[in-house]
C-alpha cells in the first residue's frame, strides 16, 4: 500500500487535499473530508487510492469527493461523490454500486421512548418475525400481472397506494419516492426474477431496523421542521433494491466493460467501468438505475408499513394514534442530474453518491414545503450500540460538495477480522448494558456488525459540521435492532 | 497450500484463488465463494444444474460464473457444494453444478454481487490465480 500521506496536503483541520501530481492519469484533486480523529483510520486504509482513481475517470468536474465515513469500497471508495459533465463525461455503474438506492428511512412517533423500552423484548421478537429477513427471504407482497413495471414506474408511490403507506410519505421521501426518468424496460429478466418475491423485505450484511429514543435536539426550529421531539421513539430502516438492484447493476457493468473498449478508455479499475452520459449505454444504464432506485424506494415504503402494523399491535393503537409519521427517506446509492453552480454559472451534472447522502440546503427548490426553511434532513446510522444523527443540508455542502454530506458511521474493521476480534456473548452483554435488546439472524451477522467494526459516528460527524456540510438537529439512540 | 483462503477488505470480502488449471481456478472460487456465503453448507434436496458462459476475457469469465451461481441461490434457492467444472477455454466454460436446493431462509452471508474490482486472472509457475472480491 502506498504512502498516501505524503500526498495529503491539509486544506484545514477537516479537509484533505489529494493534488493532481499524486497518482497518473488523475483530471482532477481529490478532496477528503477528515478531522483529526479520523486520521489514523484513514491512513491504514487504500481508499485514498480509490478517490485517485475516480478523478482519473473522463468529464469529472472539479474534485473527486470523499465524506468523512470514507473507507475502501470496490471501484469508487465508500463515501464517494464525483459529478460528471453531461456532454463530455461518463456515468459509472461503480459509481452507485449495485444497491441501488440503499438507504434510510426514519420514521418518527408519539411513543414515549420509556413505552417502547418496557416493551423492548416484546417489539425485537415480533419485529423480527413479521419483517422478512436473511438469504432467501421472501415476503407476502406478490406482484402480479404489471405490478411490476408500476413499482419500477411509480417507486413509494405504488406501495402507498395499493394500502402500504399514507399519500403524505410520498412528500417525505427524497425526489418524492420516484425517479421520473425510469423506464421498466432497462430493467432485464433476471433482475426481475431476482426482486419478484423481494419487495417487503430487509436483507442481510449491514441492513436494519432500529427502534431508537430521541435522545438530544440540537436544533429546535429544524427538530420540530422535521417532527422530531425530545424524549420520543422513533423508527430506522435502512435497506434497498435487494436483488433486483444488484442485478440491474451486474447486467450494466456487462454492458459497459465491453463499451469501455469501444470508447477507449483507459481505467485503473474494472469496477469503475463507464460510458459517455449522453451514450446509449449510459442512458440506458440511466434509466435501468431510476427503475432499481423506484424499488427501493417501493421496498422501503412496504418495510415502513410492516413496522406500522407490528408497532400497532404491540402498542394497541393506530399508526396514526401512535404518530407513526414519515420523518424523510434518503437516498446514499444512486446518480442524478442536478443543477449546481461551477465557476460562478449553473450547469446541469451528473452526481454519483456512492455511500454518501444528498444534503440540500434551506431554499432548495426540489425540498418538501416543510423543510423549505431548515434545509433536507440527513439521516446518518452510527453503529447498534452508540448513537445515529439527524442533520441538516447547508449553503457550504451545495457550494463544496454538490450538496453531499456522509451516510453513516463508515467501517474500520473487515468482517473477518471482527468475527475474530469480537466474541457474540460479550457483544450482547455490552449491547444490554447499553439498553439495546438485539435479535440478529446469526452470530456471525451480529460480530460482523459489533459496534467496534465501525468508526466513532460522532467523528464522522463531527467532521461533517466543523468542514460547514452539515449541522446537528437531533441524536437517537438505539433501543431495539432487527438484523438479517 | 490451500485452494482458496478469505481476503479482508475493509466494507466487504475477498477470496483468493489458486488452481493448477483454469478447471480448477473456476471450481475452486466456486467453493471460495459458496464458503463466505455459508461456512457449512446447508440441508437441501440434491440437485444440479448445467451452466454454460462465453465472455470476452478470463477475469469477466469468472466474474459471470460466480454471478450466474448467486443467481441460482436467489432465484433458485439452489446452494453450491460441488461445482464440476469440465471446461474453461477460448472465453467459455461449461460446468455440471451439483448442490442442494434449500428448503428454507438460511440465515447466512448474503452476496449482494460478485465485483470486477481489481480483478485479475494471471498465469503462476504451478498454474493459475486470482482474488476476487464481493459486495456484502
Amino acid at each position: 500500500m502506498p504512502d498516501w500521506t505524503k500526498c495529503f496536503d491539509s486544506v484545514s483541520d477537516y479537509k484533505i487535499k489529494i493534488p493532481r501530481t499524486c497518482f497518473e492519469g488523475m483530471r482532477v484533486p481529490g478532496i477528503i473530508y477528515a478531522g483529526p480523529e479520523l486520521l489514523d483510520d484513514l491512513k491504514s486504509d487504500d481508499a485514498p487510492q480509490q478517490v485517485a482513481n475516480v478523478a482519473t475517470l473522463p468529464g469529472i468536474v472539479e474534485y473527486s469527493l470523499a465524506m468523512p465515513d470514507i473507507h475502501y469500497g470496490y471501484g469508487f471508495p465508500i463515501g464517494g461523490v464525483a459529478a460528471m459533465s453531461v456532454e463530455e463525461g461518463v456515468i459509472s455503474p461503480g459509481g452507485v454500486g449495485f444497491d441501488i438506492n440503499c438507504g434510510v428511512r426514519l420514521l418518527a412517533s408519539a411513543i414515549e421512548a420509556g413505552d417502547a423500552r418496557a416493551k423492548a423484548d416484546e417489539l425485537a421478537t415480533k419485529l423480527f418475525r413479521d419483517v422478512p429477513t436473511g438469504v432467501g427471504s421472501t415476503s407476502d407482497i406478490r406482484l402480479r400481472g404489471g405490478d411490476m413495471d408500476k413499482v419500477l414506474q411509480r417507486g413509494a408511490a405504488w406501495a402507498a397506494r395499493n394500502g402500504m403507506g399514507w399519500d403524505e410519505d410520498l412528500e417525505y421521501c427524497e425526489s418524492g419516492g420516484a425517479l421520473e426518468d425510469a423506464d421498466p424496460g432497462e430493467v432485464g429478466r433476471r433482475a426481475r426474477e431476482r426482486g419478484a418475491n423481494q419487495l417487503g423485505t430487509l436483507g442481510a450484511g449491514n441492513h436494519f431496523i432500529e427502534v431508537q429514543e430521541v435522545e438530544e435536539i440540537f436544533d429546535d426550529r429544524a427538530a420540530r421542521a422535521f417532527g422530531l421531539e425530545k424524549g420520543m421513539a422513533a423508527v430506522m430502516i435502512h435497506s434497498g433494491s435487494r436483488g433486483l438492484g444488484h442485478q440491474v447493476c451486474d447486467d450494466a457493468i456487462r454492458t459497459m466493460r465491453e463499451a469501455v473498449v469501444r470508447y477507449g478508455y483507459e481505467l485503473p479499475d474494472r469496477q469503475l467501468a463507464c460510458a459517455p452520459v449522453e451514450s446509449p449505454e449510459g442512458r440506458a444504464y440511466y434509466a435501468g438505475m431510476c427503475a432499481a432506485a423506484n424499488f427501493a424506494w417501493a421496498n422501503r415504503q412496504c418495510l415502513a408499513h410492516t413496522v406500522r402494523g407490528t408497532m400497532e399491535r404491540v402498542f394497541g393503537a393506530s399508526a396514526e394514534r401512535l404518530g407513526l409519521r414519515l420523518v424523510y427517506d434518503v437516498a446514499h446509492n444512486i446518480a442524478k442530474f442536478e443543477e449546481h453552480e461551477v465557476g460562478g454559472k449553473k450547469r446541469r451534472l451528473c452526481v454519483h453518491r456512492k455511500g454518501a447522502t444528498r444534503a440540500f440546503a434551506a431554499g432548495h427548490p426540489e425540498l418538501a414545503r416543510r423543510h423549505a426553511g431548515v434545509g433536507q434532513p440527513v439521516i446518518v446510522p452510527g453503529d447498534m450500540g452508540s448513537a445515529s444523527y439527524v442533520m441538516a443540508g447547508t449553503p457550504q455542502a451545495m457550494a463544496e460538495t454538490w450538496g453531499s454530506v456522509c451516510h453513516g458511521a463508515g467501517r474500520v474493521k473487515s468482517r473477518t477480522s471482527a468475527k475474530k476480534e469480537f466474541n457474540a456473548a460479550t457483544v450482547l452483554e455490552e449491547l444490554a448494558a447499553h439498553g439495546v435488546t438485539v435479535r440478529a439472524g446469526s452470530k456471525k451477522s451480529l460480530l460482523e456488525e459489533a459496534p467496534g467494526a465501525y468508526k466513532n459516528v460522532d467523528h464522522v460527524v463531527n467532521t461533517c459540521v466543523n468542514a460547514g456540510l452539515a449541522t446537528i438537529v437531533a441524536r437517537l439512540r438505539p433501543i431495539v435492532v432487527i438484523k438479517g | 497450500m490451500a485452494p482458496y483462503r478469505i481476503v479482508e477488505h475493509t466494507a466487504d470480502a475477498g477470496i483468493h484463488v489458486t488452481g493448477g488449471t483454469l478447471e480448477e481456478l473456476f471450481a475452486d472460487a466456486a467453493r471460495g465463494m459458496m464458503s463466505v456465503i455459508c461456512e457449512v453448507p446447508p440441508e437441501g434436496w440434491p440437485e444440479t444444474h448445467v451452466v454454460e458462459l462465453s465472455a470476452p476475457d478470463a477475469e469477466s469469465l469468472i466474474v459471470d460464473w460466480l454471478a450466474e451461481l448467486l443467481y441460482l441461490l436467489e432465484v433458485k434457492n439452489f446452494f453450491t457444494t460441488d461445482p464440476r467444472v469440465e471446461k474453461v477455454e477460448g472465453g467459455a466454460m461449461r460446468s455440471v453444478v451439483g448442490g442442494a436446493r434449500l428448503r428454507g431462509v438460511v440465515h447466512a452471508t448474503e452476496i449482494k454481487a460478485v465485483t470486477h474490482h481489481m480483478i485479475s486472472v494471471d498465469r503462476t509457475l504451478n498454474g493459475f490465480e486470482t482474488t476476487i472480491y464481493f459486495d456484502l
